[in-house]
Parts: C-alpha cells; sequence; structure tokens
C-alpha cells in the first residue's frame, strides 16, 4: 500500500496557486516540510473540520482553488457536513482524503474504512458530483490534478499505509499561521479581515 | 414576496455577510430572509459544530460570519469555539436563541436554560442577553465591533420576548 508520503511528494510542485488547508496530524507535518507557503492554512485541533473550514473559504472566495487534505477519522466524525458541501457544491473545492483505514496519531486504533466503510461511495450518495478511490501514486497524482482542473466540486480518496515521514516539525505556532494566512488574504484580495489598531474604533458599525 | 426579518436586518446593518444555519421555530422568519437575500452568503447546515469550521474559513479569506442557531446546538460546538477560535483567536458572531428560561412554554428545552450563561462563561465567550426586539440591534453591532477589536467570538442571546415578531 502506498505511503501518504509519496502522494504528497508527487503532488507538490503541480498545485500551482492552489489554496492548501491541511488536518490534525502526520499529514500537517508532512506538507509543510515539501510545501508550507504563505497561503497554506493548517488546521490543528479541530478534528472533523479541515473541510468545513475549506468549504468556507471555496464559497467566500470564488476564485480560487481550494484544497483540503482530510482523514478518514475525521470526515467519520463530520460525514453530514458533506452533504452540506454538496448542497452547495462550490466549484473550486477539492477534498483529498487519505485514508489510513486508523486514528493513527493516537496509537493507530481501527477506523470504520477498516472494515465496511466506503468514504467515496458516501460521498456520492450525499450529493458530491464526484468521488473516485485510488491506491497507487500514479493515479492519485492524475486525480488530484485532474480535480483541480475540472472546476467541479471533487473528492479523492487514497487509500495508504499508516505512519509519518520523519522530517523537521512545524517552527509556527497557529496563531503566526493565522496571521500570515490573513495578510496573504488581505494582499492578494484587497480587503482588510484585521483591522490594524489605529483604523479599528473607526469601523464601529452604526446602529 | 421575499421574507423580511428586523434581526436580518440588524445584522446587514452591522457588516455581517455570512451566514451559517440550523432552524429553530423562533428563527424560522430570520433564516428564510437570510436565506433569500444576496446580502449574505447562506448555508444550511446539517449540526451546529460544522458550522463553526465553516464560518472560520469564511473569516479568513474576508467574510464577517454569523451563525444562527439555537442554545442546544451552542453546546454542541463547544469543541470547535475552544480548539479552533479559542486556539488561533478567531472571530465569529453567536446568534443564539435562548431556549429553557422562565419564559419558556417547552418542558423539555429547560435544561439548556439552566446550563447556557455558564457554559459561554466557561467558553470565555462575551455574550448579552437581549429581551425586547429594539435591543438586538445594538446588541448585534456591538458583538460584531468586539470581534474586530478582540479577534474573538461573541454571543447575542435571544429570548422569546425579544423575537415575539418573529416566532411562529
Amino acid at each position: 500500500m502506498m505511503k501518504r508520503f509519496e502522494c504528497l511528494t508527487a503532488l507538490a510542485p503541480h498545485i500551482g496557486e492552489t489554496v492548501v488547508i491541511t488536518n490534525i496530524g502526520g499529514v500537517a507535518i508532512e506538507w509543510q516540510h515539501l510545501h508550507d507557503n504563505d497561503s497554506t492554512f493548517y488546521m490543528w485541533h479541530s478534528l472533523g473540520l479541515a473541510t468545513s473550514i475549506a468549504f468556507g473559504m471555496a464559497l467566500s472566495w470564488p476564485d480560487r482553488q481550494f484544497l483540503v487534505f482530510e482523514g478518514d477519522g475525521s470526515l467519520l466524525m463530520n460525514l453530514g457536513g458533506l452533504a452540506t458541501v454538496a448542497e452547495k457544491a462550490p466549484p473550486n473545492l477539492t477534498v483529498v482524503v487519505f485514508d489510513n483505514q486508523a486514528h493513527e496519531s493516537p496509537g493507530g486504533y481501527p477506523t470504520a474504512t477498516a472494515g465496511r466503510a466506503n468514504l467515496a461511495a458516501a460521498a456520492l450518495a450525499l450529493g458530491f458530483p464526484v468521488a473516485a478511490t485510488v491506491e497507487t501514486v500514479d493515479d492519485f497524482q492524475d486525480s488530484v490534478t485532474a480535480a483541480l482542473a475540472r472546476e467541479r466540486l471533487s473528492m479523492v480518496v487514497a487509500k495508504v499505509q499508516t505512519g509519518t515521514q520523519n522530517v523537521p516539525l512545524p517552527a509556527m505556532d497557529a496563531r503566526e499561521n493565522k496571521y500570515r494566512f490573513v495578510r496573504w488574504v488581505e494582499r492578494t484580495r484587497g480587503v482588510t479581515i484585521i483591522p490594524l489598531p489605529g483604523h479599528v474604533s473607526k469601523m464601529r458599525a452604526q446602529g | 414576496m421575499m421574507a423580511t426579518s428586523p434581526v436580518a436586518e440588524a445584522l446587514f446593518a452591522a457588516g455581517i455577510d455570512f451566514a451559517a444555519t440550523l432552524p429553530d421555530s423562533w428563527i424560522h422568519q430570520l433564516l428564510l430572509a437570510l436565506g433569500a437575500d444576496p446580502r449574505c452568503i447562506h448555508v444550511p447546515l446539517a449540526r451546529e459544530e460544522e458550522g463553526v469550521g465553516v464560518c472560520a474559513g469564511a473569516w479568513l479569506t474576508g467574510r464577517v460570519p454569523a451563525l444562527v442557531i439555537q442554545n442546544s446546538g451552542l453546546l454542541n460546538c463547544c469543541n470547535a469555539l475552544t480548539t479552533l477560535n479559542g486556539l488561533y483567536d478567531i472571530p465569529l458572531l453567536l446568534l443564539v436563541s435562548y431556549r429553557g428560561t422562565m419564559e419558556e412554554e417547552s418542558f423539555f428545552h429547560v435544561p439548556l436554560g439552566r446550563v447556557t450563561e455558564p457554559v459561554l462563561d466557561s467558553l470565555e465567550i462575551p455574550y448579552r442577553v437581549v429581551t425586547r426586539a429594539d435591543e438586538i440591534s445594538p446588541a448585534v453591532a456591538n458583538a460584531t465591533h468586539f470581534m474586530r477589536t478582540s479577534q474573538r467570538p461573541a454571543a447575542v442571546l435571544m429570548t422569546r420576548g425579544s423575537l415575539a415578531q418573529e416566532v411562529q
């Protein structure tokens, strides 16, 4: 069975200006080593919400591509959230699920995908227009790059083995990541999200 | 005819332009108005906690979000409000119908009334309880301004009396 790190290594040169959101755990550590940049948001501790966060971004910024790295355990926590996403079906969102059939970080306890659960089938049933399962690195890279080019809500479920590559840990905390991400959005979109201290009192809403 | 709601107008006046919602009978009219109005992106949710994530994504990319729910749903959000909004300092307006107080007519909401304010205190989320319709707009404006000054969530708890015009 392929490794997640092999998939990420193959994909990294091909994502262009796509905004990436990562799930908790090894995927964040591996991705920050391979392709850290200002437009990456690392979701460190809210298991189940990575896709919901990426979905909120994709709706709010329709002319950008968004790519979220999910996990099987986290997606199973928030399957209803997939129905919410599918109902709006933002064409600029691709959900990649690294399905290692386990809650790896706390010790490798098996999830339901180690048994009968099929996440791509669940996504299709909940209304995703495109969802497929891949088991080789070549198929992974082809499927994800095709999804990013397709301009249609898509899911790719990658069956991977457990294990995290031994790479340096991130040198940035959550708030630093937020500021870096938000300032990048502000520069790129020409908007103000976190007003500077001298401006905030002038922004008081009339009410 | 398009649904109208004074509470929706208060949200728009305060700058809210993104609303994730789950229904309660008291806020039915408000949700219809939000869903029909191009001034905001409206996301109907399956469960309230996902809405905390959706709203965080919206804020990170330039929107001013509100989560419009009942207080039972607020209890569903405790982990997300702590590990997402609390870890990163991400603001969110929690606009909540406040079930289970002494005005409540349904017995099954009563336990919510006992715990809602202590839970918000424990989550370190400031809140205002509004009891009259004309208090909603200033409370929403204050909460939205607090979101900008603090980068943290703020809650407005709307009692039955404040929603008398909207209750079905």
